[in-house]
């Protein structure tokens, strides 16, 4: 009889993980139990069509589906980096109630901390995790105001003003200054993912949700702080 | 700054190979009075995706490459979403496939003009197709001998890029709306379907996901029956074309560029 492959979650780490989190062991260990309350199942296929036809999962990543997670091409393991950054999107919806709808703007700092989190971890274990924690901050408030420039342009461009704001556009971007972006998807498509994210408008809600977010980033001192506020923030 | 025939940059060995089919478009973006716009080059500077993330074509807007010049491929690849547009129908909700096989008519515009290139300077092969040949060892598929091929018929490469990556599009277009539902995404049927590109290789490396996410966040993923009309009428048009000024002049070129000038006397 054929035995039928077992659905459970592969969650085995892919051999370097052991360094993975040295430079910040209480913050990787929150994470990785952060996954373990949310199992993803790695899919193979996804990593052997983005060779073919790259960055396709960004369609998928704005559905926010939770089944899927892109796999290391090497092994049929998740790799490390892969787990922290989708453990830190689980963190980040649960902490704003999973209510996507309407907050346009409060994805913009959760895209850039999602972003962030990966490196952080690198920088973690070569200047410590406090120096690495100021890198992060500065890094995602960085990030956040050029996708919050970027959002804002979308929003005039669906009503149709984008066209006479365009000079005030260049300008801000030019004050802001190109950030870094670590995953390499081209600000204007994570617009468009967060637009499809939160059905492409602002509450009043989304202003006050990124500020406090911007402040907790801001009040904390070190990245386990921070994730433990985001714990409690829900 | 207005569009003129001026504008093209290095059109000689443009003209040598297909000079009806650039001359075609050239005079129906004159007709259009399509501009230059120096803003939108000062943004794609600071941010490369610029084009992508704001495309409008009811702005009559076009980019240039150098010195407020557009290079021939450039206009040819343009000048048709242009006319496909004013065929078809602007971008807008309820024609997310009459935007996706404009955006797909664009695609294969790079490889017929390399091809052609080719075929008259063989020459030219090493250096026009560099890029080519390091996506086909990513890919896996041999290039050569589907290059020998393509220069035999550019534009039969042409329309086989163009339909290929069209029944892509559709099956990711499908699985966004999956996903949506909360539905689960048929990973295998997307990789079935990638699999099956011959000719993935003269895509190089294009975003597939840019113009879905362009469409799904402006206009929504529903399709109305003007836009499957829209859609089965184009492949007709495509499928019937001998060549690339065959293929314009099916697509209306002559009359649309005889109305806007008449509406410019």
């Amino acid at each position: 009889m054929k035995m039928r492959r077992s659905a459970k979650p592969r969650r085995k780490l892919v051999r370097n993980s052991s360094k993975y989190g040295l430079g910040s062991p209480i913050a990787f260990r929150l994470l990785l139990q952060n996954f373990e309350n949310h199992p993803a199942l790695p899919n193979p296929q996804l990593k052997r069509i983005e060779k073919l036809v790259p960055q396709i999962a960004d369609i998928f990543e704005s559905s926010l589906s939770r089944d899927l997670i892109s796999i290391s091409a090497h092994s049929s393991d998740l790799t490390t980096s892969s787990i922290v950054k989708r453990s830190m999107r689980d963190l980040l919806l649960n902490a704003i109630n999973e209510k996507v709808r309407g907050k346009l703007f409060s994805f913009s700092i959760i895209f850039s901390l999602i972003d962030c989190i990966d490196p952080y971890f690198a920088d973690a274990s070569k200047i410590g995790h406090s120096a690495a924690f100021k890198v992060f901050q500065d890094t995602v408030i960085h990030q956040t105001a050029y996708r919050n420039a970027v959002a804002a342009h979308y929003l005039d461009r669906k009503m149709g003003k984008d066209g006479s704001k365009r000079v005030q556009f260049l300008k801000k971007l030019k004050k802001i200054g190109e950030p870094k972006f670590h995953d390499k998807i081209p600000p204007g498509n994570s617009v468009h993912q967060i637009s499809i994210i939160t059905s492409g408008y602002s509450t009043k809600s989304d202003l006050l949700l990124n500020e406090k977010l911007v402040r907790l980033l801001k009040s904390s001192l070190t990245m386990e702080e921070f994730l433990r506020a985001l714990l409690f923030m829900n | 700054m207005i569009f003129s025939p001026g504008k093209v940059f290095d059109p000689a060995q443009f003209s040598l190979v297909d000079s009806t089919s650039l001359d075609l478009l050239v005079r129906f973006l004159t007709a259009k009075k399509i501009s230059i716009s120096r803003i939108r080059n000062k943004l794609r500077r600071i941010m490369p995706s610029y084009d992508a993330f704001t495309y409008d074509l009811k702005k009559n807007e076009m980019t240039s490459d150098f010195m407020n010049l557009i290079s021939a491929p450039q206009i040819t690849h343009e000048g048709l979403h242009f006319l496909i547009s004013e065929r078809f129908g602007y971008s807008k909700p309820g024609l997310p496939l009459t935007t996706l096989f404009n955006e797909c008519s664009g695609l294969g515009m790079d490889i017929y003009w390399t091809a052609s290139i080719c075929s008259v300077f063989p020459h030219r092969i090493r250096d026009m197709t560099e890029g080519y040949r390091k996506s086909s060892i990513q890919t896996n598929i041999p290039f050569k001998a589907q290059f020998k091929r393509a220069m035999k018929n550019p534009f039969q490469l042409y329309q086989e890029t163009v339909l290929e990556s069209l029944s892509v599009f559709l099956v990711l277009l499908e699985e966004l709306e999956h996903s949506l539902e909360n539905r689960r995404i048929r990973t295998k049927t997307i990789l079935g379907k990638v699999k099956k590109m011959k000719h993935i290789n003269f895509i190089n490396g294009y975003n597939f996901s840019t113009p879905i996410l362009f469409i799904a966040s402006h206009y929504g993923l529903r399709s109305t029956r003007q836009d499957r009309e829209n859609l089965k009428k184009f492949l007709e048009i495509l499928n019937c074309s001998t060549s690339m000024a065959n293929f314009f002049e099916k697509l209306g070129v002559i009359e649309l560029t005889r109305k806007f000038e008449r509406c410019k006397s």
